[in-house]
């Protein structure tokens, strides 16, 4: 039984820092500029399948590639920026969320003719034994990934509290026009969003393949489950993408571990829909929205 | 006045052309889909490079009866609606005679009604033995059923003396008829299913199911999945240090999942039909040959490697045109005509189609492979 739960923790906690690592890439693009960013799971694909290449399959030392693939994959990510944040054309915000989608589905679809349909793998950095701990049995490569999260997460709090940019890019998201207003360059920060973003889903790309592989067609998948995580977390904020993230895998993790693995959406989902149902803005959602009232507003 | 001979002319000229064009014997339509475009895609156009390489040999060495053969290709992307959408052109906007495909378990379902309904001779190259169980008037099938494969496989078991077993399957057509195909044949060899859960086909990580396999006392474990999750399954299973043998479903038959599982596939076993491995067959095998001049004429014409997928497609088309030689365009009797094939050496199997059996192959035509040394390798 204890080790059951130590098992189900562990799985909780790998699957959970991946969906939080995604949605942390769309909190991120979100507080900078209110888009929903679908793309987001299409950066991991990239990271994972370019570190294949360059990696797994030509075999160039890590610290070589790591770097190259994240500045392909930002490339990519800035490409995207320019083509969905266009300030003063009044494009609402459906519309760029219809661009991200197509974005996505144009990444997915490159990604299949530069590589293939098939499903890729690289060796995890240390290895594949796995270690045991209390009778539950551990994957090296989910010890990376939670440890990543924890990484991301503390900088990512550390930027938008303590530095001048995080702060420049909050001020982006909550007003724009005032923003600008004051000096702060709107358009270099929204690219600095989009360029950390895609250099986070990127990263997170390269430390999960080696635990659950990849092919072109895997970004839309976890694009949803980082989407809805940070729905549930609260779009837009930062801790609460993590929370989302985890609430996600704790409850999958146990659903499957003592009930069945064939109620595990169901359960999932009906708990998101509650929570939302009652919390509409998310458990660590900002009570400020465009278009209400103006008490509202200062409420927060 | 002049123009009037210049239409006058015209007219002849397309009249000429029409009677022409007319004498020329019409084509026989076949209508041929596959995946061609997606996950499955990979063992798809395979299928469609296949088609065609032997519609030309066959146009080429006179056609049926001195009529040539037409392919009309579609893409299922992989989705029941497409693939529905694709019959209905076929059927009606193409008038093609017959049908090949798909190959997907799932999609073949979805247009059994279409293919009942217009009757139309369909010989599907998926491996799902509910395509065929209960038997459809128009339906066939030729790749090898999984239910032949799981009954290698159960039998593998017995003879190394496995007597109870855990089964984990997807929640998709494919997971659910190997599953249904499981359940039904284990009495009959003395096994017990000590564990049976399913889980979704997108699944990224299985640890916590497959923990739960840890604490039964199966001695063998049936992982019946298709797509991404057959890798899932090996990598989590390797993870969580589980020794028990593990048999999983032949979707993975291939170099990508090997490449994929990596080192972590060592071992695994599957079964299916003889064409992976056709080189290692003793040569008194009937189906070498034909496997092997075919794996020949693929490379020849195109430089790169077939597959058993494409195998399945090779075989329809064999009996499809040995069918259509006797019946020519006529749907019932060209129905009648597949139905009768008897004693067809194709590159699954030996293939004898009855009223009572649209699939047409026994349990002879499937191996036992395991990974051994990184390849997959045919074993006793």
């Amino acid at each position: 039984m204890v080790t059951d739960i130590i098992q189900a923790i562990f799985y909780a906690l790998s699957v959970g820092s991946m969906y939080a690592l995604v949605a942390l890439g769309v909190a991120l693009i979100y507080n900078a500029t209110m888009i929903i960013n679908f793309a987001q799971g299409e950066f991991v694909m990239l990271g994972g399948m370019i570190m294949v290449t360059f990696y797994g399959q030509w075999h160039w030392p890590l610290y070589i590639s790591i770097p190259l693939t994240i500045a392909i994959t930002v490339l990519v990510g800035i490409g995207l920026m320019k083509v969905s944040y266009r300030p003063g054309k009044s494009t609402s915000l459906i519309t760029v969320l219809i661009i991200t989608i197509g974005a996505s589905m144009v990444i997915s679809g490159s990604a299949m003719h530069v590589w293939d349909t098939n499903i890729h793998r690289f060796p995890p950095f240390s290895g594949d034994a796995p270690i045991k701990f209390l009778g539950a049995i551990i994957a090296p490569q989910s010890l990376w990934i939670i440890g990543m999260t924890v990484a991301v997460l503390s900088f990512l709090v550390y930027f938008f509290q303590f530095t001048i940019y995080g702060k420049a890019m909050k001020a982006c998201s909550l007003d724009q026009t005032a923003a600008s207003l004051l000096g702060l360059r709107v358009r270099r920060m929204v690219l600095l969003s989009f360029a950390m973003s895609s250099a986070l889903g990127c990263a997170a790309g390269i430390m999960l393949t080696p635990l659950t592989m990849v092919d072109y067609a895997g970004g839309m998948l976890l694009a949803i489950k980082g989407f809805s995580a940070a729905m549930l977390g609260g779009m837009g904020s930062i801790v609460g993408a993590v929370i989302g993230g985890f609430i996600f895998s704790f409850l999958e993790g146990f659903t499957v571990t003592f009930v069945s693995s064939t109620v595990k959406e169901l359960v999932t989902f009906i708990v998101i829909i509650n929570v939302l149902l009652f919390m509409p803005r998310g458990i660590m959602g900002h009570r400020v929205v465009e278009g209400f009232e103006t008490e509202e507003v200062f409420l927060d | 006045m002049k123009k009037h001979v210049f239409v006058v002319l015209v007219a002849v000229a397309i009249a000429l052309v029409w009677t022409v064009t007319s004498l020329a014997a019409p084509p026989i339509k076949i209508g041929c889909i596959e995946p061609l475009s997606g996950r499955v895609a990979f063992a798809g156009i395979p299928c469609k490079k296949t088609l065609d390489m032997m519609a030309e040999e066959l146009n080429k060495a006179g056609g049926i009866s001195g009529r040539p053969v037409e392919l009309f290709h579609y893409d299922t992307e992989m989705k029941e609606d497409v693939t529905v959408r694709a019959f209905n052109r076929m059927i009606q906007k193409d008038e093609v005679t017959a049908i090949i495909g798909p190959l997907e378990s799932w999609t073949a379902m979805a247009v059994i009604p279409i293919i009942e309904k217009n009757e139309i001779p369909t010989i599907m190259t998926a491996s799902g033995s509910m395509i065929v169980k209960p038997v459809r008037k128009w339906v066939f099938k030729t790749a090898s059923s999984d239910e032949l494969v799981i009954d290698k496989m159960l039998s593998h078991m017995k003879s190394t003396k496995v007597e109870r077993i855990a089964l984990i399957s997807s929640q998709d057509a494919f997971g659910e008829g190997g599953r249904n195909s499981v359940l039904p044949l284990v009495s009959g060899y003395g096994i017990k299913i000590v564990f049976d859960e399913r889980f979704g086909g997108d699944e990224m990580d299985l640890t916590p199911l497959l923990n739960k396999i840890r604490k039964t006392d199966a001695q063998a474990v049936i992982a019946w999945s298709s797509k991404r999750t057959p890798n899932v399954v090996t990598i989590n299973y390797r993870q969580i240090a589980l020794e028990q043998p593990l048999y999983i479903a032949h979707s993975a038959l291939g170099a990508d999942f090997l490449e994929g599982a990596g080192k972590h596939a060592e071992g695994v076993f599957t079964a299916s039909c003889k064409f992976a491995g056709s080189g290692e067959l003793p040569d008194s095998d009937l189906n070498k040959k034909v496997i092997e001049d075919y794996k020949g004429a693929f490379k020849k014409k195109y430089g790169e490697e077939t597959n058993q997928f494409a195998a399945g497609a090779f075989d329809a088309f064999n009996i499809l045109t040995a069918a259509l030689k006797q019946a020519a365009d006529n749907k019932p009797k060209l129905r009648d005509a597949i139905e009768k094939t008897k004693g067809y050496v194709g590159a699954y199997g030996i293939f004898n189609y009855s009223p009572d059996d649209h699939a047409g192959l026994t349990k002879d035509a499937i191996v036992m492979y395991q990974v051994i040394g990184g390849a997959w390798k045919p074993v006793r």
